[in-house]
């Protein structure tokens, strides 16, 4: 009888383990897999654009918008609230902060970083290049919210960001200085520029261009402005095209069109009501210094019943708010570099070669300087007109007071005034403060 | 065919005899033998009791001409008789063999059937005569009540939770193992019909679950569909009933006044908020008080008609408006037919059921089960069983509920007006500005109108459910005590889905309307083609069980040993298909193209989207291998020792890794104390004392030993390729969850059964629970499966059944159930939190306590310290100061030291008290459920939700308005500017929480059962009923007339009232 036993339990035993290793073998979803292969990644890189959120917290404590009293006081988050009037602290919200939002996207290029290394991925260098690109744009976009204006004086003792390059969940964060987050900032696009195709299938795939117009707004922010030209220079004789402004439609809702051929990365800026095209209100001096034959004074703006302005919404053919990078920037930065350098003719001939598209055909008379100097005052009006909505009025402000600009910001709401005095601390938005409690980083100072 | 009741021939009799002489016989059932040694007595008459002779035969003396005789006897069942006298032959009395009926007194684990004798583990059984004491269609909502150590608690995140001795994990799957017959069921329970339940046995500890391994750590329970008998013939039994409900109470509402919101909006409109909306060009939707108001400034009508028309509104109830025109009384209608086939050979049972109900909106459910079930013993080694379950269920759904008709996203009115006065529908504005709709119409436009009373009509869901569930099993006696059975089964479950939105919807209108573009000559073009839209989802799933089992069951001596050992796999694939159709027309079923990949500017907003595209697939296939064992050993009816051991392999834990084996075990003993020898206390019928230890798991279908990806089911509009994102992330120091759990029970029966049941203390201690723990997000993840924390718990379940009362007809006997658990947070790993994070708020789960020491789901709150006397804001404190830094206050770092704490958010000690109460045919029912030492947060006015998502609470009458108000009141007042902080601080404060205790009236059962045998019909027994269930709370601890199962939101409903009348016959 035991031997009976033993010999039928042994049978199912010995069934059940050898089956099992075939069995237990099948995919349990068939929408899941492990990111082993090139299109694995890739596709993970091409979701980006659902997610593709930047940052709102420049937009909303620069000085491109103002809010309505009544609008401000019903304003849901206490957190932007804050952040508005440049409060010390406490200016994140609960859930889905800029912060978040930066480094939940870090993570997935880190992650297709690392799956190209792990699972040896053969023909990654384009995969690669994209990931760095983008982990680069986030980098850049996250340094101007939280740290400091980069001085190379002080950037190797200013507190930088944590800088997470493995999606290893374990290892702590730590913030590196600003010098070291720029340095990977620059090394992630440069090996991204060697590695991308000059052109890719679409324009959400960063190319070449975009890392070199990356590349450009970097030594910019720097103030290193002779590589910003030269890359910027790079970028445009590669893909320097410009849209027309003749050729749309300003009876349309949203005239300019998504991923146009001016855009490098179609990145929108994360949605809060404080950005939506009915509260976020422009101030009356922007909207008044477009000239009238200007067609973006119509394409950009609309005004509304109680005749304030309001914006349309520009690169992302939608109400959303879009942050691109694109070639008007470039040119922009161009022209900067070439003021700053002192090439007062080559800086105005690159801001009239973008001019001249913007406004009615036939009625651009091309600006002239009489020095750098003006030429400077001139692309700097210029750029804050042309990128309204893109995510650097904030960044501008912040470099623009380094080197002595003195702008100071100020908010009259509910009979209170609120100041950001030039180079304040708190142009270094405070981290959230749950995350300086679960990694005991140390927080911006006040 | 063989009847164990033998029919009388009855007559009247007038004699006046003060004894009547009966004569009698009593037999075996299924022998026909005669039994000797049998003790015979008339009901309440068993002084004078008479003993049966070799042959069986008896005579007694009865006092009455009609009478009940009781014969027993130690191997049989106690048999009842009623006679009425004179008698034209002498009386034959049938009894059926004990061992026969041993099934009865066994208990089962889905593997194998227990004599109870030789259990060591905690079984709770509920019967079908406890089950049928109430009237649902969901055989779930019925033991809640009555079974012993289970709870629905509500309070977590206001969902139903079924638990089984409190909560055993924190994150992961709450939800116990559904066991039908011998296989975990997939599928919906409500599909089950009560009426083929047997009995329900509840495996609370290791000893009794571990079996089922990694699902058994929130308990298993065990349904058993009704079975034939062997040599009962044929017999059947049906039932009859109806139910009807009241009008749910929409009053418990807590909604705001309507005249109060109307204020509140006539003040923000003149404050300009709503001028933004008013100007914005995307024409955002206006509530009909600010669309009046406007039109009033604008010039279109004059004031005095616009506050007219306001006042008129001032009036209206949207709640009396909803009750009036949207709900109606529930009603529900059953019939059931078992029939019971039982022969020596082949004994099998079939059942026939059907149900139709019209819900409280009108929504229809029907539902017909088939289930037949057939015992062949094929040989003497070889018995074969078969069978065969089918179900259908039709649903339709019905008119729109309160909560379900809002104007854009969740903005409510309180004085919505669904019809006029004549009853006819009325106009909302909905979606967009309706004066920018109304400019828009004509030139071809559909009506852009919202019509909330009829649109319901138009917008359909139908959903049909069908289940199939086929199995067969075969056993073969090997030798005497070792047989060996495979069992297989095939469950196939298809869900099919439609929604039809038609052509006259709201939604297929506004769709395509908003899809249109402007031609240049003014007319439109349909991009989306005009008709109805229709959603379609379909699931196939189907479930392959296989087992194969040895049992050994030997008795030599004094030695008793049980042992099954076996290997079962189980593999559950789903198909899923979802499908859109746009132009869609119900008649041919034809439906027009659209193009998905071009963005299209909204008429509207002018804003550019794509048209919808509904469309996905998908499969999922889950495989389980196990391997268990389960070996108990008595000796001499005395002492027992049991121990089982399980492992478990599944697809789940990675893509690639079957190594994850997981083993369980359990160890159990047992002492029947009445058993020994040196025990002989006459009053103690029986005596037992058990003991167990094991480990039960939980499977996370989450748990990935890799980081996966998941593929989107659309295409990147961009590059037009796959797009995917990471599911889930790898941790590798993720380890499994674990609870072990300890037992020790008694179980118990003193006076002849008058005072049974049986009491039980036990420990849980779950390690490396799972938790969503909350990551430092800098490193992508916010929250991620971890191994969270470790935690502990304590209880207590006492059943008891008691014969308070038995005087001649008239009986009272009382269940009661009684369980207090408590668990704590032991260890927890995760990191700090602000004291926001220990709180919560109304309307939101309660969230992880993280406190050593503390109970896993803890109610905290901030300190109050009352209204501030000039502002009426509310105060609390910081840094022990009376403070309104609400943002320090709620995103204090010191977290817990600024915090009241109250204690648990689960019931600490739950159970019921059912008393029966018996006279004659008469039975009366009664259920109390309570639920004890926990507390909960009740709703309040939010001014953030009032003013941004138009959603108020009645308390906002109660606010502070002027100074000395804070002497009345605690609700803050209505400053008219927003601080989201201010909100979150006064809702998670401590003048909100309220203690949950509570006593329910569950359910009142009236019944009678007259003696068929006094009738002149062909049938065993008959019952008729009254049932009221959801009586609702008799007595509350919170003064604010709150349910505290039903306080969740401010919008939570009480369940309705429920009267059920029904008829159950044997035959």
């Amino acid at each position: 009888m035991k031997n009976i036993l033993f010999g039928i339990s042994t049978f199912i035993l010995v069934c059940t383990t050898i089956a099992c290793h075939d069995y237990l073998d099948e995919k349990a979803d068939s929408l899941l897999s492990l990111p082993e292969t090139l299109e694995d990644n890739q596709a993970l890189l091409d979701r980006y654009f659902l997610l593709g959120l930047h940052s709102n917290s420049g937009e909303i404590s620069a000085d491109d918008i103002y809010l309505s009293e009544v609008d401000f006081n019903a304003m849901p988050r206490e957190a932007e609230k804050r952040l508005h009037t440049w409060q010390p602290d406490h200016v994140s919200t609960a859930s889905g902060n800029d912060w978040a939002n930066a480094y939940s996207k870090i993570n997935i290029f880190n992650n297709v970083l690392y799956n190209v290394d792990f699972f040896k991925i053969p023909n990654a260098g384009n995969v690669v290049g994209q990931a760095l690109t983008l982990r680069a744009g986030l980098y850049l976009d996250a340094a101007q919210i939280w740290c400091l204006a980069y001085d190379p004086t002080t950037a190797k003792t200013d507190y930088g960001l944590p800088l997470r390059l493995d999606p290893d969940m374990n290892k702590p964060s730590v913030r590196s200085s600003l010098q070291q987050t720029y340095d990977q900032i620059i090394e992630d696009l440069q090996r991204a520029a060697s590695l991308l195709p000059d052109q890719q299938i679409a324009v959400s795939r960063p190319s070449k261009v975009t890392a070199l117009g990356y590349l450009s707004r970097t030594y910019l922010f720097m103030g290193d402005y002779k590589n910003a030209l030269q890359n910027g220079l790079e970028a445009l004789a590669i893909h320097g095209k410009l849209m027309n402004y003749n050729t749309l439609n300003p009876a349309t809702s949203y005239p300019i069109p998504n991923a146009n051929i001016e855009v490098l990365l179609p990145t929108n800026n994360a949605s809060s009501p404080f950005i939506t095209v009915t509260k976020a209100k422009i101030p009356a001096a922007i909207y008044g210094s477009f000239a009238t034959n200007d067609l973006r004074k119509s394409l950009f703006f609309r005004t509304n019943n109680d005749g304030e302005i309001l914006f349309r919404g520009n690169y992302g053919g939608s109400s959303s708010r879009i942050n691109c990078l694109a070639n008007d920037e470039i040119y922009l930065t161009v022209a900067e570099c070439y003021a700053r350098l002192n090439k007062t003719t080559e800086a105005m001939a690159t801001l009239n070669k973008l001019l001249i598209t913007r406004w009615k055909t036939g009625t651009f008379v091309p600006l002239t300087a009489q020095n750098a100097a003006d030429a400077l005052q001139q692309i700097k009006t210029e750029r804050r007109k042309e990128l309204l909505f893109r995510g650097l009025r904030w960044a501008d402000v912040k470099r623009y007071n380094k080197e002595g600009a003195g702008i100071i910001l100020t908010r009259s709401i509910n009979g209170q005034t609120y100041t950001l005095p030039a180079n304040d601390l708190r142009s270094a938005i405070a981290i959230p403060e749950d995350i300086i409690l679960m990694t005991g980083m140390p927080q911006n100072p006040r | 065919m063989k009847n164990n009741i033998i029919l009388l021939f009855l007559f009247l009799s007038s004699s006046a005899y003060a004894q009547h002489k009966i004569d009698g016989q009593v037999l075996d059932d299924q022998t026909m033998m005669p039994l000797a040694g049998i003790v015979v007595s008339a009901q309440d008459m068993e002084h004078s009791s008479v003993i049966t002779d070799l042959d069986g035969r008896f005579e007694l003396d009865v006092p009455t001409v009609a009478a009940l005789i009781i014969a027993s006897g130690k191997k049989y069942e106690v048999a009842k008789k009623e006679v009425k006298l004179p008698l034209n032959e002498p009386l034959k009395i049938l009894m059926i063999s004990k061992i026969l009926q041993m099934e009865e007194l066994q208990l089962t684990t889905g593997y194998q059937k227990i004599p109870r004798e030789r259990v060591t583990g905690s079984f709770s059984v509920v019967g079908k005569e406890l089950l049928s004491k109430q009237v649902t269609t969901n055989i779930m909502e019925r033991i809640d009540a009555i079974a012993n150590g289970v709870s629905v608690t509500r309070g977590i995140d206001g969902l139903p939770q079924l638990s089984v001795r409190g909560l055993s994990t924190i994150r992961g799957p709450k939800d116990p193992l559904i066991i039908l017959d011998d296989f975990p069921y997939e599928g919906d329970l409500g599909t089950i019909s009560p009426d083929i339940v047997d009995q329900i046995t509840i495996l609370k500890d290791a000893a009794a679950a571990s079996i089922w391994g990694a699902k058994s750590a929130n308990g298993v329970i065990v349904i058993t569909t009704k079975k034939g008998n062997p040599g009962q013939g044929i017999s059947g039994d049906f039932h009859v009933s109806t139910t009807i409900s009241s009008k749910p109470d929409l009053h418990y509402i807590q909604q705001m006044k309507s005249t109060d919101f109307i204020d509140v909006e006539k003040k923000l409109f003149s404050n300009g908020y709503y001028d933004s909306d008013i100007s914005s060009p995307s024409h955002p939707v206006l509530t009909p008080v600010v669309d009046l108001l406007n039109k009033a400034r604008q010039g279109l009508m004059t004031t005095d008609e616009a506050n007219d028309r306001i006042n008129q509104l001032r009036m209206v109830d949207s709640r009396d408006q909803f009750q009036q025109y949207m709900y109606q009384r529930m009603e529900n209608h059953e019939y059931a037919l078992n029939l019971y086939g039982g022969g020596k050979i082949m004994n099998w049972v079939s059942t026939l059921r059907y149900d139709d109900q019209i819900g409280n909106l009108g929504q229809q459910n029907k539902r017909i089960n088939f289930r037949l079930n057939h015992h062949w013993k094929a040989h003497e080694k070889v018995a074969i069983t078969l069978g065969a379950y089918y179900s259908r269920t039709d649903q339709k759904s019905g008119k729109s509920g309160y909560g379900t008709i809002s104007m854009n996203g969740n903005w409510r009115v309180p004085y919505l007006q669904l019809a006029d006065d004549k009853g006819n529908p009325l106009m909302m504005p909905n979606s967009y500005n309706q004066a920018y709709k109304e400019s828009l119409m004509g030139s071809g436009l559909a009506d852009w109108n919202f019509y909330p009373l009829t649109d319901w009509e138009h917008n359909i869901a139908e959903s049909r459910n069908t289940e199939l569930i086929l199995n067969g099993g075969i056993q073969y006696k090997i030798i005497r005590g070792l047989d060996a059975e495979v069992k297989y089964q095939y469950h196939e479950k298809h869900d099919d889905f439609e929604k039809l939105a038609d052509p006259f919807s709201y939604y297929a209108r506004n769709y395509v309307n908003n899809f249109s573009q402007k031609n240049t000559d003014g007319s439109y073009r349909f991009i989306v083609p005009k008709g109805g839209i229709l959603d379609t989802d379909y699931w196939k799933t189907s479930i392959k069980n296989i087992r194969g089992q040895i049992n050994y069951n030997g008795r030599w001596k004094m030695h008793h040993i049980a042992l099954i050992a076996g290997a079962e796999t189980r593999e559950t694939q789903k198909e899923g298909e979802s499908n859109r159709y746009y132009g869609y027309n119900s008649y041919n079923t034809s439906s027009g193209a659209v193009d998905y990949t071009t963005l299209y500017p909204s008429l509207m907003t002018g804003g550019k989207d794509y048209i919808e595209r509904g469309q996905r697939k998908r499969s999922q296939n889950q495989r389980f291998a196990s391997l268990y064992s389960n070996a108990s050993y008595t000796y001499d009816d005395r002492y027992i020792v049991s121990g089982s051991v399980r492992r478990d392999g599944s697809n789940l834990f990675g893509l690639k890794t079957n190594d994850q084996w997981n083993p369980f075990w359990s160890v159990g003993m047992a002492w029947n104390v009445s058993n020994e020898r040196f025990f002989n206390q006459s009053w103690v019928d029986h005596l037992k004392m058990r003991g167990s230890y094991g480990f039960n798991g939980n499977i996370d279908p989450s748990m990935v030993a890799a980081t996966t990806i998941i593929y989107d089911s659309s295409l990147s509009i961009y590059t037009g390729t796959e797009m995917a994102r990471i599911d889930q992330f790898y941790n590798p120091s993720l380890r499994w969850e674990t609870s072990a759990i300890t037992n020790i029970g008694l179980d118990f029966s003193f006076f002849k059964g008058r005072i049974s049941g049986s009491a039980e203390w036990f420990m849980k201690h779950g390690t490396n629970l799972f938790g969503n723990a909350p990551l430092d997000y800098t490193t992508g993840i916010t929250s991620m499966l971890m191994n969270v924390a470790e935690s502990k718990g304590r209880g207590l379940d006492i059943q008891m059944n008691t014969q308070n009362i038995k005087a001649g007809r008239f009986s009272w006997n009382t269940l009661i159930n009684f369980s207090q658990y408590r668990d704590e947070i032991v260890d927890y790993y995760s990191t700090n939190k602000f004291a926001s994070g220990y709180v919560g708020l109304s309307g939101q789960s309660v969230p992880i306590s993280a406190v050593p020491g503390l109970p896993v789901y803890s109610i905290f709150a901030y300190r109050w310290a009352g209204l501030d006397p000039q502002t009426g804001d509310p105060q609390g404190y910081l840094d022990g100061n009376i403070s309104k830094d609400y943002t320090k206050i709620t995103g204090s770092e010191k977290g817990l030291e600024d915090l009241q704490y109250f204690g648990s958010a689960l019931p600490t000690t739950f159970g019921s008290v059912i008393n029966t109460f018996t006279y004659g045919p008469i039975r009366l029912d009664v259920g109390l459920t309570y639920k004890l030492g926990y507390w909960f947060r009740r709703s309040s006015i939010s001014y953030n939700n009032l003013i941004n998502n138009r959603s108020g609470h009645s308390d906002y009458s109660y606010r502070w308005q002027n100074p000395g108000d804070e002497l009345t009141t605690q609700v803050p007042s209505n400053n008219y500017t927003i601080n989201s902080s201010r909100d979150l601080f006064y809702l998670g404060s401590e003048i909100l929480v309220e203690k949950g205790d509570h006593l329910r009236l569950q359910y009142i059962t009236l019944s009678y059962e007259p003696q068929t045998s006094l009738m002149k019909i062909p049938l065993k027994s008959i019952q008729l009923y009254g049932s009221v269930s959801n009586i609702g709370v008799i007595w509350r601890a919170n003064k604010h007339n709150l349910d505290p199962d039903y306080a969740f939101s401010n919008e939570t409903l009480k369940p309705v009232v429920t009267y059920s009348f029904g008829l159950r016959a044997q035959f």
